[in-house]
């Protein structure tokens, strides 16, 4: 598959396109906006990315990789500033790290916090990039064999998985996710170039951009959301000194940061689990298995390198669906998926194939994302935690009229912007009688792939359904698709566990 | 609190019995509403597909055949939900900390802030392709920022540096062509 040199010529071939200034430029303005957005709490790497991938668009692959997956993995560590700092998680996934970060603030150990959630966020970040490097390759081998019956399959499966564990209610999920597969639909049917849904206006001829209608409902809802609330006052944040952490200390965390990173790469390999999964799972499992589980919760150094190393290992466990079949392995990385697609690129075993060069890049600049994190956390933090102090209606403002002009910069149209509010207004809504709204977005997504390989595997057969379980990969992922929709009512049956439902 | 729809039949018998009250309730009245949007979404995606042409098993069935499985997918689930919130009750099954959260509702003073944004940028979009984008978006800013209750000062000095800001960074180091209208073009 990666013809003469194997893996080796995989590993180098995109060596020569990151190591440019302009690229490595990116990357540390990248991770550092990243590290300010995972501060601010009520802001996610999600908004981040989303908001950011329309400004990529004149940009090489690179180039656009660079910033946004700096973004990534800045976020995901920068939560555990605020976390610990000011007993706010600034991301979700750092909602563990509050348990022992804040407590040790009050013990006056404050730098000890920061720098112990920044090394283990390092640990598990680097962890994730070589697991990253060594399972896709083998995985994308595989795939590259995949027919279109399995590939439907799979998209199948990725899309009942988050409206799963997206939501308490598993048919709301469902709906939101078919509500966005059917949003695909609009625009000419690639098959037989009949235009669809497009009420004769010749800008739905291409359907709703995808980047326009996942800022809307990712980056505009929010701002909504945000703007709903009346306390914009300025909060305070503790001093933070002596930051670096001794061998020593990092000596005594050095198995719970392997057992967290681990845990991060797998969890964050399953679509749609992600960061907050794999960092609660971590913390739970580091306690049960503490023989002084009593400590966790009052400044416990290994309640901190859990979450941490859990969290930021789950970023690169997620690109490895991701790069190799196309479907994220969190939302993150479904608008990494919009952001390769802006470039002309598919994710999936092809893109090993045809563009090595850009999958090396992408482990290097994760590789590179978590060094300058590492460097910026232990020697920046104090500075970065003053974000936290910046009025609320001025960082919303910022955000909204971002969101704006970068989807209006995709294609110079304002058509895109108000597609960008109709998603807005939608996502919004959704969120406000609980239907999950990354199901819709991962299904408008992954639509135009599941229609063609579903029209493709239909035409193949001869219009036979039954080919789709008879093959064994397809047939299995049907099964697993069935069995995550009838999970709950499953577990319910044979554990007892009812799943809390809006 | 949940709202309920309380329906009572009489039913009287010839013999003296005392006549039964029968109560029907919505259990979750939101749900009832959301499936019914959705079904009707599911019944308009059958009537725009009408007029699309059939095909047969060489094309991939047709431009039809696709969407219209998902709309009837949708109708089945979104009955599901209509159901589910005729005869489940949200209320006993919430976890716990959705108990103590103030419910969301669709409609209420929470909205006046976010209707207000979205009218904003409404008229903004209108009005920058009419006007330029130089002339509306420090107008568009502080009206934002006085939606958000930030003082006039702030709101000023946010809206002139980010259009700056962001006139410089689109408009000259990306050349994003940005909207002149008619003040501004030549």
């Amino acid at each position: 598959m990666f013809g003469e040199g194997g893996f080796f010529k995989l590993y180098t071939a995109g060596l020569a396109i990151t190591f440019q200034p302009d690229v490595l430029l990116l990357l540390l303005i990248g991770t550092s906006v990243g590290l300010i957005i995972g501060v601010i709490p009520g802001l996610s790497a999600t908004i981040g990315v989303a908001i950011l991938t329309p400004l990529t668009f004149t940009m090489s692959t690179e180039a656009s990789f660079a910033l946004l997956l700096g973004v990534y993995c800045g976020s995901t560590y920068g939560g555990s500033i605020s976390a610990i700092l000011a007993r706010i998680p600034g991301t979700i996934a750092a909602v563990m790290t509050v348990q022992d970060g804040y407590p040790l603030v009050q013990k006056g150990e404050a730098g000890r916090a920061i720098g112990l959630a920044t090394t283990s966020s390092f640990i598990g970040g680097i962890i994730s990039v070589f697991a990253l490097a060594f399972f896709a390759p083998l995985i994308a081998e595989m795939a590259i064999r995949m027919s279109a019956q399995e590939y439907f399959a799979v998209c199948l499966f990725g899309i009942s998985v988050i409206a799963y564990i997206s939501g308490p209610s598993l048919l709301k999920g469902l709906i939101s996710g078919i509500v966005g597969l059917l949003l695909a639909t609009v625009g000419v049917d690639p098959t037989t170039a009949y235009a669809r849904f497009t009420f004769g206006t010749t800008e739905l001829l291409s359907g709703f951009h995808m980047i326009a209608l996942m800022v809307g409902m990712f980056g505009f809802a929010e701002v909504l959301r945000l703007s709903e609330a009346k306390d914009h006052e300025v909060r305070k944040i503790q001093d933070v000194e002596k930051v670096l952490p001794s061998f020593r200390e990092i000596g005594r965390i050095s198995f719970t940061l392997v057992r967290g990173s681990v845990i991060g790469v797998f969890i964050g390999a399953i679509p749609a689990a992600g960061g907050t999964i794999a960092s609660i799972v971590s913390y739970g499992l580091e306690k049960r298995i503490s023989r002084h589980p009593e400590t966790f919760g009052r400044g416990e150094y290994r309640g901190i390198a859990a979450p941490e190393s859990a969290n930021n290992a789950a970023t690169g466990g997620a690109m490895i669906p991701m790069m190799t079949l196309g479907i994220p392995g969190d939302v993150v990385t479904a608008i990494l998926i919009g952001a390769l697609v802006l470039h002309g690129m598919e994710p999936g075993p092809l893109l090993f194939q045809n563009n090595p060069e850009i999958v090396s890049s992408i482990f290097l600049l994760m590789l590179l994302a978590n060094c300058i994190f590492l460097f910026l956390g232990l020697f920046g933090a104090k500075y970065f935690a003053k974000v936290i102090t910046l009025p609320r209606h001025v960082l919303v403002t910022m955000i909204l009229f971002l969101a704006i002009v970068g989807t209006y910069s995709i294609q110079n149209s304002l058509f895109d912007v108000w597609v960008l509010v109709f998603g807005g207004i939608v996502g919004y809504f959704l969120t406000k009688v609980s239907m999950p709204v990354a199901p819709l977005i991962l299904g408008f997504i992954l639509g135009p792939l599941v229609e063609s390989y579903f029209r493709q595997a239909l035409i193949i057969s001869y219009g036979n359904p039954l080919e789709f379980v008879r093959r064994p990969i397809s047939g299995t992922f049907i099964a697993l698709t069935i069995l995550v929709i009838l999970s709950p009512y499953l577990i319910e049956k044979l554990f007892g566990i009812k799943r809390g439902i809006r | 609190m949940s709202s309920r729809t309380w329906a009572r039949v009489h039913v009287r018998e010839q013999t003296n019995v005392e006549p039964n009250w029968l109560k029907m309730s919505l259990k979750n009245p939101t749900e009832v509403v959301l499936g019914l949007i959705f079904l009707t979404l599911s019944g308009a995606t059958f009537l725009l597909m009408a007029d699309f042409p059939s095909g047969n098993r060489f094309q991939g069935m047709g431009p039809a055949f696709y969407p219209g499985l998902l709309a009837a997918l949708l109708g089945v689930l979104s009955l599901f939900l209509v159901l589910k919130g005729v005869f489940t009750s949200g209320g006993e099954e919430l976890i716990e900390e959705e108990r103590n959260k103030e419910p969301s509702i669709l409609f209420g003073m929470h909205l006046k802030v976010p209707g207000t944004l979205v009218v904003i940028v409404c008229l903004y979009l209108v009005l920058t392709d009419m006007i330029g984008f130089l002339w509306i978006t420090p107008i568009f800013l502080v009206a934002t920022m006085k939606t958000l209750r930030a003082g006039w000062a702030l709101a000023f000095i946010t809206a002139i540096s980010l259009t700056v800001l962001i006139y410089i960074i689109f408009g000259v180091a990306l050349r994003v062509p940005l909207p002149e209208g008619v003040l501004t073009s030549g």
